[in-house]
């Protein structure tokens, strides 16, 4: 075991291999609050990558409904559960990672679903937390609560479905950092199912090897952004690069949401694989809950994100999402507008701060006939 | 001491290739078996290099093996009470393997060899002997009522089997093992036996030239399986056996205890006599 700097737990961590991060990182930022579990994302990705046979249990995007919902069926009460209680102490996590909690010399602690996880996609989908009062739904804000949760692989800094790959044959690509199995070396061993912590390694039982979201990287050497994210109908996604720890640039908005305002947290960092895929968690949830999801940085992020309106830097990196298909390197704000370029430094986005807002009269003279919808 | 016990160990009489006319390569009871001498091994949990196997399913394995002029055949049998012929997740195959050393037999390690002692290794699977059998398993012999929408550019009607639907390269696409060449994926199978080398941990390939053949059988909670080697074939991948001593390795996998890949049990090389 090595020693790699894992800077979502704020310590140093063992992992099998030297630490070598890439010259950029793909990271995703997921809106939580925003998210309408349309399934788009899901189906876009499934018809671009997953729609042969073998793969009807293969979702690469899947989006569940917290707290009941799962794919593969209760991954996370189950990561909990071989982890066992864990600590944070502020901001340092004080527990043991999949790599460090590992038994009989593996290099990670992990457990494979078995088929039947699998035959339900989208079971908990809206399901709530508890039992609504009778009555309560009429008499303003409730609490009990509910969110969705879209996921795909986090192309983590230090995968733990690569650390246990006896093979190697899945690896992490230095130009982007994107993990792939190498679909030709596989032998469908199932270690990386065993061991990533979000079970987003799947096998195929037709080809019988293992298959994971590639990150659509022939859309990423050209600058476009993910099946998933521009085709995300809640503008909840945003995808780009995030710098080395220590040279982040305020004018990327990977970088500026993530590492500079944290507002946008991984998923499980205690599970030690440096996710990449950075939530905005809800702001309405139990901050227990989300504190076990989201880790220590929650409350600060709901905080900072609720602060918006007033911030308008943060409001422009923040209307990024879902306006282009190109991959913003830079933003910035330009009075009321926000704007961004992408590698090139050609401009891509342009949007008001504001949306401008019409309304029409209820009453249709021309056709005389009442409005639904005026706005 | 230590290194030349993990290398190899000896039994009592060594394995025999009894000479015959012609090897019953694939009848599994054949009277010529009888005659062969029988040689019980001992297996062991693969405890050496991670994943190990913490949990030994499998105990004994016992050889016999017959040799023609073309052929060097061994069979294996082993208790088993489960057949493990199917592959989804959390299933795994039964398997076993013999392995032969390719350079000096004195430094050949049996945990898939080293770089100046590569191993040769022929690898029986049981779902490969399923395929040989049944043809590909598919998603409706696991799943009979699935359904789904459909599938891009396939050919033919419901279910659209795999060996069939898939054979174009558009729909081949969406079989991403296959359509990369990885023998695992492969759809038509002819034979159940994978032909391999290795030169240290995780280097284990598939041969461009497959010779190897194999036969295999479940009955009554005893596996019975026949591996046959050409005695000289022009494949530098291949051990040559000339009449004399070799030394020959052994593996076996329990796919009912999750048994794949290190997780399983061996018996590092023994003598055997080839007539
Ligand atoms: S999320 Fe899982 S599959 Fe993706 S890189 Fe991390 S460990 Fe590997
Ligand atoms: S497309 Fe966007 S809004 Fe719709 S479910 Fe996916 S992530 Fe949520």
């Amino acid at each position: 075991m090595s020693k790699v700097m894992n800077w979502q737990i704020n310590r140093e961590m063992d992992y099998p291999y030297e630490g070598a991060r890439p010259d950029k990182q793909i990271a995703y930022i997921f809106d939580t609050n925003k998210c309408i579990d349309c399934q788009t994302c899901t189906v876009a990705c499934k018809t671009t990558w997953t729609s042969g046979k073998g793969q009807e249990q293969v979702f690469y995007n899947n989006v569940e409904t917290k707290p009941y919902g799962f794919y593969p069926h209760e991954w996370d009460p189950k990561l909990m559960e071989i982890l066992g209680p864990q600590e944070w102490k502020g901001k340092t996590f004080a527990g043991k990672t999949i790599f460090e909690a590992t038994q009989d010399g593996l290099p990670v602690k992990g457990f494979l679903p078995d088929e039947d996880s699998y035959a339900s996609p989208n079971l908990g989908e809206d399901v709530v937390a508890g039992m609504m009062e009778q009555g309560a739904f009429f008499q303003g804000i409730h609490k009990v609560w509910m969110f969705y949760l879209a996921r795909i692989c986090n192309h983590c800094t230090y995968p733990g479905c690569l650390a246990a790959c006896p093979r190697q044959a899945i690896y992490k690509r230095p130009e982007d950092g994107i993990v792939l199995v190498d679909e030709s070396r596989c032998r469908g061993y199932r270690e990386c199912v065993k061991a990533c912590p979000y079970k987003k390694v799947f096998f195929n039982t037709v080809t019988r090897v293992s298959e994971k979201c590639i990150g659509c990287f022939p859309l990423i050497e050209q600058g476009e952004q993910p099946r998933c994210v521009q085709t995300c109908i809640g503008k909840i996604r945003l995808q780009g690069f995030l710098s080395k720890p220590g040279e982040e640039k305020a004018d990327n908005p990977i970088d500026y949401l993530v590492r500079i305002k944290k507002v946008a947290l991984p998923l499980y960092p205690q599970a030690g694989t440096e996710p990449n895929v950075y939530y905005i968690p809800p702001v309405h949830v139990p901050r227990d809950f989300t504190g076990q999801m989201f880790g220590p940085g929650v409350e600060e992020a709901v905080a900072t994100y609720r602060s918006a309106p007033k911030d308008p830097q943060l409001l422009a990196a923040l209307l990024m999402f879902g306006n282009t298909s190109r991959i913003i390197e830079r933003f910035k704000a330009e009075g009321e507008l926000a704007v961004g370029w992408d590698r090139d430094g050609k401009e891509a986005v342009r949007v008001p701060f504001t949306e401008p807002f019409f309304a029409r009269e209820f009453f249709d003279k021309k056709h005389e006939t009442y409005r639904h919808n005026i706005t | 001491m230590l290194s030349l016990l993990f290398f190899s160990a000896a039994f009592a009489e060594p394995l025999t290739a009894k000479a015959v006319a012609n090897v019953p390569a694939h009848e599994l009871y054949a009277s010529d078996w009888g005659s062969a001498g029988e040689v019980e091994i001992s297996v062991l949990p693969q405890q050496v290099a991670s994943p190990r196997n913490m949990a030994p399913t499998i105990t004994k394995l016992k050889a016999r093996a017959l040799a023609d002029k073309n052929w060097v055949s061994i069979r294996l049998q082993w208790d088993d009470k489960a057949k493990n012929d199917s592959v989804q997740v959390d299933e795994f195959t039964d398997a076993v393997a013999i392995e032969f050393p390719l350079g000096d037999p004195a430094m050949a390690n049996p945990m898939m060899g080293g770089a100046n002692n590569p191993v040769y290794i022929a690898h029986w699977k049981a779902i490969w002997q399923r395929d040989v059998e049944d043809g590909h398993t598919d998603v409706q012999d696991y799943h009979p009522n699935f359904w789904s929408d459909g599938y891009p550019f396939v050919k033919g009607g419901w279910p659209y089997p795999v060996e069939t639907a898939f054979s174009g390269s558009d729909s081949m696409r969406y079989l991403p093992g296959t359509n990369a060449g990885n023998p695992i994926s492969q759809l038509d199978r002819y034979r159940p036996v994978e032909e391999l080398t290795a030169v240290g941990y995780g280097t284990l390939a598939t041969q461009q030239y497959q010779d190897a053949d194999a036969w295999g059988e479940w009955k009554n909670g005893v596996w019975t399986v026949i591996i046959s080697v050409p005695r000289v074939v022009v494949d530098a991948g291949n051990p040559t056996f000339e009449t004399g001593n070799q030394n020959i390795a052994f593996a076996v996998w329990d796919g009912g205890a999750e048994n794949v890949g290190g997780r399983k049990h061996w018996f590092p090389f023994t003598p055997m006599v080839v007539q």
